[in-house]
């Protein structure tokens, strides 16, 4: 295997760009409804496919961009530097990167970034945060400034939803707007979930959906599908049975990906805090920050695998971030643990001008609660 | 694909066909050429044709074809058209054969020249050996000089490729070499037994996977057989303790037999003793099926698809759908199969001076039309021709021909229809079809052809 001069760190950057925004675009089409179809790819994917199969050619491996199905299964399970790609993998910059969330499939927001560089702030921005800030813009009570966080407060705490309970909440807090628009981004309980007598098992740690597994050893009571929870705990737990899964529903596969996973963390710095006696809110001011309090202390959570990306990204933009006094930005702490001197790698990739405090959620719940 | 005798013109094919009507066989008459030339067994095996048989298969390996009475009168007038167009040529000489025009004489032969005349001494010859397969003269383009390829034939514009940057090529695959003498192969049943069950521990190992369990199907819980075999032993059957594939031509059986079951596990038995398999399968679908089920036990398959541009283009479509079901519109999700139906062509990274508006042809690739000048001895370029695209060493769009080039695919799935599929030339050195190249490969290893009884 060699690495030519043409793999030049800019062009393997440009290709891996190119290729996140293909994601980005084919996943769009998957939302509206469509299929995968090898024959009919967005340009951007398309272009990503082939720069990949020059870097391939290039460095006497095996071509992986030929099939996109392929290609979309290795970028689910392996981060780029395990594609097989000498040019991808280390000491390129962004080897750990990983552009897919294994389950539920969806671009990472690792993905976004890197499709985002060089384009304008909004260019891939969260379809969903733009919908939810529209119906908070057509919301006329004095709690309109909190309209968001409760909303979106309640998705990642309860991914599976009774409906008429939705709509109880929903009109107790005054938002009976935002039922439509739930109703749409949720779908009915999949009959892979249902079990034989018609029942189905919510998981006990994020209140997703567990699926019946062949492993029943492993998965008693099913297995979960929200990667960020598998994570946390690796066999899944039965929170709750239900009996009859009329009235029930989940939230899609890319609101379950972009919110609930990485939502876990989050909830757990808000309760740690909030039990500690800290004043804090999720998603203050229309999600300026994960977990804040008014203007003077905002936390993010960012699940990148990869520290350096997310070191430029923060150096490029801190977002809703900046308008806080006090700063940080919270790694979990399975991820920190997992690979060795990530918050080293972070902080050396940050070149912002704004003084930032990097940590575990761990540590910067010790931190805030001081 | 046979090379023609060297004075092989196709034009005068019914001469070809009197020699042997009327030299071997003693006919005064090409009446009945469409019947001799039909290939059927019925004809081609029928005792009085034994010293014509060669021959005969040969004139159909050269592409004469004659499969009715209005195809062997065009034979015929051609070859009166040519010898008229011919006559003044100066290195003309008369064929041997003149053969009446007129279908009311069966189209009759009268001989030219005497019986030793050299020249239809020398067609007789030629026709009663084997002829040899014609080479594949296509040869790939240099990588490291630049090629172009036009998009929309010889109309479109020239659409420059670069492949400089690639400082080597792999290596073409090895090709399994051709068949020699094999023992008979003869499975026993302990040996179905000892696969049967080392494939049940291999599905324990892994908790995920739904076991197959194979083991029951051929011995009871109480360790008594599921089935006997009977083998014929004069005019009767008796028991055995083997089965023997030799001449194994049909196998019938209730649904729920087992017929399956016994293709599956023989396959993976002789693929794990180094023998080549074909299996043949009603649709792709089964194939990639059956390719999924042999992959989960490392089974080393190929898949023996149409590698036209239609062909891919409906096979992969067809798996797009399929993938589509398992979850997310088949988004992050792949199948069996999908590897070998790739639609992006690596050369796409290559082109270095794209026409404006130019879109690359990723439905039908310039795999074998590329074009590159020849490099004269004193380093100018000389004429430039067709050449083989250079990549396909390593392009994913060529993984399932490299595959079946590959001698270490031991087992090639696909349908019928497949066979008559012409060998990919950039990994074979004669042309052929698959159908030939199946029923000359082997080496010490050999290649039986197992049927499923669904196909």
């Amino acid at each position: 295997m060699v690495t030519t001069q043409a793999d030049s760190e800019d062009e393997v950057e440009v290709a891996l760009r190119m290729l996140s925004r293909g994601f980005l675009e084919l996943h769009l089409g998957i939302r509206a409804g469509e299929i995968v179809d090898p024959f009919a790819l967005p340009e951007s994917m398309g272009v990503g496919m082939q720069m990949l199969s020059r870097l391939c050619l290039t460095s006497e491996v095996n071509d992986i961009g030929d099939s996109v199905h392929c290609l979309s299964d290795l970028a689910r399970r392996l981060p780029v530097g395990d594609w097989g790609v000498p040019a991808l993998a280390a000491p390129f910059r962004f080897a750990e990167v990983k552009l897919l969330s294994p389950e539920p499939v969806a671009p990472t927001e690792e993905c976004r970034a890197l499709a985002a560089r060089g384009q304008s702030d909004n260019a891939f921005e969260d379809i969903h945060h733009r919908q939810l800030r529209e119906i908070v813009q057509r919301v006329r009570t004095d709690r309109r400034l909190q309209i968001y966080s409760i909303i979106r407060e309640r998705i990642v705490r309860k991914p599976v939803y009774e409906r008429r309970e939705l709509s109880d909440f929903l009109e107790d807090n005054g938002v009976v707007v935002a039922d439509e628009v739930l109703r749409r981004w949720s779908t009915e309980i999949p009959l892979g979930a249902l079990r034989r007598d018609g029942s189905f098992n919510l998981c006990g740690n994020c209140g997703g959906l567990l699926y019946p597994h062949r492993d029943r050893a492993a998965f008693p009571h099913g297995r979960c599908r929200i990667g960020p929870c598998l994570e946390e705990v690796p066999s899944s737990r039965s929170g709750a049975t239900i009996a009859d899964a009329s009235g029930w529903r989940i939230f899609a596969d890319d609101i379950l990906a972009y919110w609930v996973g990485p939502g876990l963390s989050e909830i757990r710095l808000h309760d740690e805090l909030r039990a500690a006696g800290v004043d804090v809110v999720l998603y203050p001011r229309d999600d300026a920050a994960d977990v804040g309090r008014s203007h003077e202390l905002g936390v993010d959570v960012k699940s990148y695998s990869c520290p350096r990306l997310l070191g430029e990204t923060l150096s490029e933009r801190l977002g809703g971030l900046a308008t806080f006094d006090r700063r940080y930005v919270a790694i979990p702490n399975a991820m920190v643990d997992r690979r060795p001197h990530y918050l080293d790698d972070l902080r050396l990739a940050y070149r912002g001008t704004m003084p930032v405090t990097f940590g575990k959620v761990s540590d910067v719940a010790r931190l805030v609660i001081g | 694909m046979r090379n023609p005798p060297a004075s092989f013109v196709p034009a005068l094919r019914a001469q070809w066909i009197a020699c042997v009507m009327h030299d071997i066989l003693g006919m005064k008459r090409l009446s009945g050429a469409s019947a001799l030339l039909s290939g059927y067994r019925s004809i081609t095996r029928h005792p009085r044709l034994d010293s014509a048989r060669i021959a005969l298969r040969n004139l159909r390996l050269i592409g004469v074809n004659i499969e009715s009475d209005a195809h062997l009168q065009e034979a015929v007038m051609e070859a009166r058209v040519w010898e008229e167009d011919h006559a003044q040529d100066e290195d003309y000489s008369e064929p041997p054969f003149e053969i009446s025009t007129d279908p009311g004489t069966g189209f009759a032969i009268r001989e030219r020249v005497r019986s030793n005349d050299p020249r239809r001494q020398a067609m007789l010859q030629s026709l009663l050996r084997k002829l040899p397969q014609a080479p594949e003269a296509r040869a790939a383009a240099d990588h490291t000089r630049s090629f172009r390829f036009r998009p929309d034939g010889d109309n479109g514009p020239d659409v420059i490729c670069d492949t400089r940057s690639i400082s080597s090529l792999r290596s073409s695959p090895e090709v399994a070499p051709d068949k020699s003498l094999r023992d008979p192969i003869v499975v026993t049943i302990a040996e179905l037994e000892a696969i049967a069950r080392t494939l049940d521990e291999e599905d324990a190992c892994d908790p995920t996977r739904l076991p197959r369990n194979f083991l029951i199907r051929l011995k009871s819980f109480g360790g008594d057989p599921v089935f006997s075999v009977l083998s014929p032993n004069g005019d009767q059957l008796a028991p055995d303790s083997e089965i023997s594939l030799d001449g194994v031509s049909h196998m019938i059986g209730l649904p729920g037999a087992g017929k399956s079951t016994l293709i599956f596990l023989l396959v993976v038995l002789l693929a794990r003793q180094g023998r080549r398999v074909t299996l043949l399968v009603p649709s792709i679908e089964f194939a990639l099926a059956l390719d999924a089920d042999l992959a989960r036990y490392s089974v080393p398959t190929a898949l023996l698809v149409g590698q036209s541009p239609d062909a891919r283009r409906s096979h992969a479509t067809r798996l797009a759908e399929r993938i589509a079901t398992l979850d997310s519109g088949g988004f992050g999700q792949t199948a069996a199969g999908a590897e070998l139906l790739g639609t992006r062509c690596a050369l796409s990274g290559f082109v270095s001076v794209p026409p404006p508006s130019f879109e690359f042809p990723h439905n039908r690739p310039p795999c074998i039309s590329v074009r590159q000048a020849s490099l004269k001895k004193d380093g100018k370029e000389g004429r430039e021709g067709y050449r083989l695209c250079p990549l396909s060493t390593s392009c994913g769009r060529q993984r399932s021909a490299r595959r079946l080039a590959d001698a270490d695919a031991l087992v090639h799935i696909g349908h019928v229809i497949s066979t008559d599929v012409s060998l990919s030339p950039h990994f074979h050195t004669e042309r052929m079809r698959h159908f030939e190249r199946i029923a000359r490969t082997g080496t010490s290893r050999q290649h039986p052809r197992i049927a499923s009884s669904r196909s």
